[in-house]
């Protein structure tokens, strides 16, 4: 049987037991969202390596012209790129300035899609990767060869024939443009009709969230 | 990494027996912390009895620290955690009605059916006035369909509230939370002497 004064202790150890697992983890933290992605890679880097989140310029272009979709482009490049040349209804948001669009992307209507550009491909992947660590696996893709593709298909100063600029690294302009039109350029909203496309394989699916819900009684 | 898809680990059939033994496992508990019985929980509103507030709050402190924990050791995606949508307002209002509810009662909605589970007719009785009070709820919150859902603020959870990491909230939650427990105690005691709770 327990007395009073053993209970009185057994509730100090308990407490006492509790305040220091809360310090603990108070000094731990929590993971960041690079952390995290350590944590999930087992499961979603495969959609990474089978490319199932690369989506072709022509695909994305479709969306565009798709009223029933809420897209969201979001351009990660700097603002020098940005002026240049951005898709039309594209977004900017540098990579250091993500974590305060968390909460708007994991809310994302049942239609909504989000698409990540750069240049090339490398800093649209880490900001995938940080968006399914940190914003509750949006419905998210990525522009597959970046802007750089993007003006090679659907530029008309573009010869789709002749080799990207060699000897620039990743993630740099490659196109010449001669003037910063940002989304007057001609490229940044293609005509479907007029361009014609390649055939692609369909990726981007809409999710029907599944509500969870909870509550006590 | 956790929340566990359990219709896909172990089948639909599978994921319902799970349900089934939490349920069993949370009303065993709540029944042989005595909270079936309706004196016991009206007591806590007059202070006589703590048991609703110390096992509340000891399991919500204890829970809170599990879950962050897994999320910090990746065992668990707390952003995949259900966390119920803030109406301000709609929350306010449910909540005074609830208590009223609570205190006119002497029952929740979960303990009313720990109670009715062992066939107490008050608890019976309760069970039944729930019912008919969901279903009319149903039947009349188009006619305030937009004050339900007024005042949204999202999934809102006190460390983005507060802008404060994560642990430092749990810790202030915690201490807070046993300091309210002890101080609620002392009183208990200056108001009815030491003598043992119900």
């Amino acid at each position: 049987m327990v007395t009073p004064m053993k209970a009185s202790r057994l509730h100090a150890l308990g407490a006492a037991v509790l305040l220091l697992a809360a310090a603990a983890l108070a000094w731990h933290g929590q993971p960041t969202p690079s952390e995290k992605w350590r944590f999930l890679a087992a499961q979603l880097e495969p959609r990474l390596t089978e490319r199932q989140v690369y989506i072709d310029p022509a695909e994305l272009m479709g969306l565009m012209h798709d009223d029933y979709v809420d897209l969201f482009i979001i351009d990660l490049r700097d603002e020098r790129d940005w002026n240049l040349f951005h898709l039309w209804g594209a977004e900017r948001i540098p990579p250091q300035a993500l974590s305060a669009h968390w909460k708007r992307f994991a809310n994302l209507g049942e239609n909504g899609v989000i698409v990540f550009v750069g240049n090339d491909e490398a800093i649209a992947t880490d900001a995938w990767k940080q968006a399914m660590a940190a914003a509750s696996r949006p419905n998210a893709y990525i522009l597959a060869g970046g802007i750089n593709r993007w003006l090679r298909e659907f530029s008309p100063d573009s010869d789709a024939n002749a080799p990207p600029a060699a000897g620039v690294p990743d993630e740099n302009l490659r196109f010449p443009l001669k003037w910063a039109l940002g989304a007057r350029h001609p490229a940044s909203l293609p005509d479907p009709h007029q361009t014609g496309t390649h055939s692609f394989t369909r990726k981007v699916r809409l999710q029907k969230r599944v509500v969870k819900k909870g509550g006590c009684g | 990494m956790g929340p566990l898809e359990l219709t896909a680990m172990v089948g639909e059939v599978g994921a319902w027996i799970v349900y089934l033994l939490i349920g069993f496992a949370f009303g065993f508990i709540l029944e042989s912390a005595g909270f079936g019985d309706s004196r016991r929980l009206a007591a806590q509103f007059y202070w006589r009895d703590l048991s609703v507030m110390q096992v509340m709050f000891t399991g919500i402190m204890v829970a809170m620290v599990l879950i962050f924990w897994a999320t910090a050791l990746g065992w668990l995606d707390y952003e995949e955690v259900w966390v119920n949508p803030t109406y301000v307002w709609p929350g306010i209002v449910g909540g005074l009605i609830m208590g009223a509810g609570f205190i006119f009662g002497g029952f929740c909605p979960g303990t009313s059916l720990v109670g009715a589970a062992t066939l107490k007719l008050d608890a019976i009785w309760f069970v039944a006035g729930a019912a008919v009070g969901i279903h009319g709820f149903g039947e009349t919150v188009a006619l305030f369909n937009d004050f339900w859902h007024s005042s949204f603020l999202g999934r809102l959870t006190l460390q983005d509230w507060l802008g404060l990491p994560t642990g430092v909230v749990v810790l202030g939650l915690v201490s807070i939370g046993i300091v309210v427990l002890w101080a609620a105690e002392l009183l208990r005691r200056r108001l009815y002497g030491d003598a043992d709770e119900g």
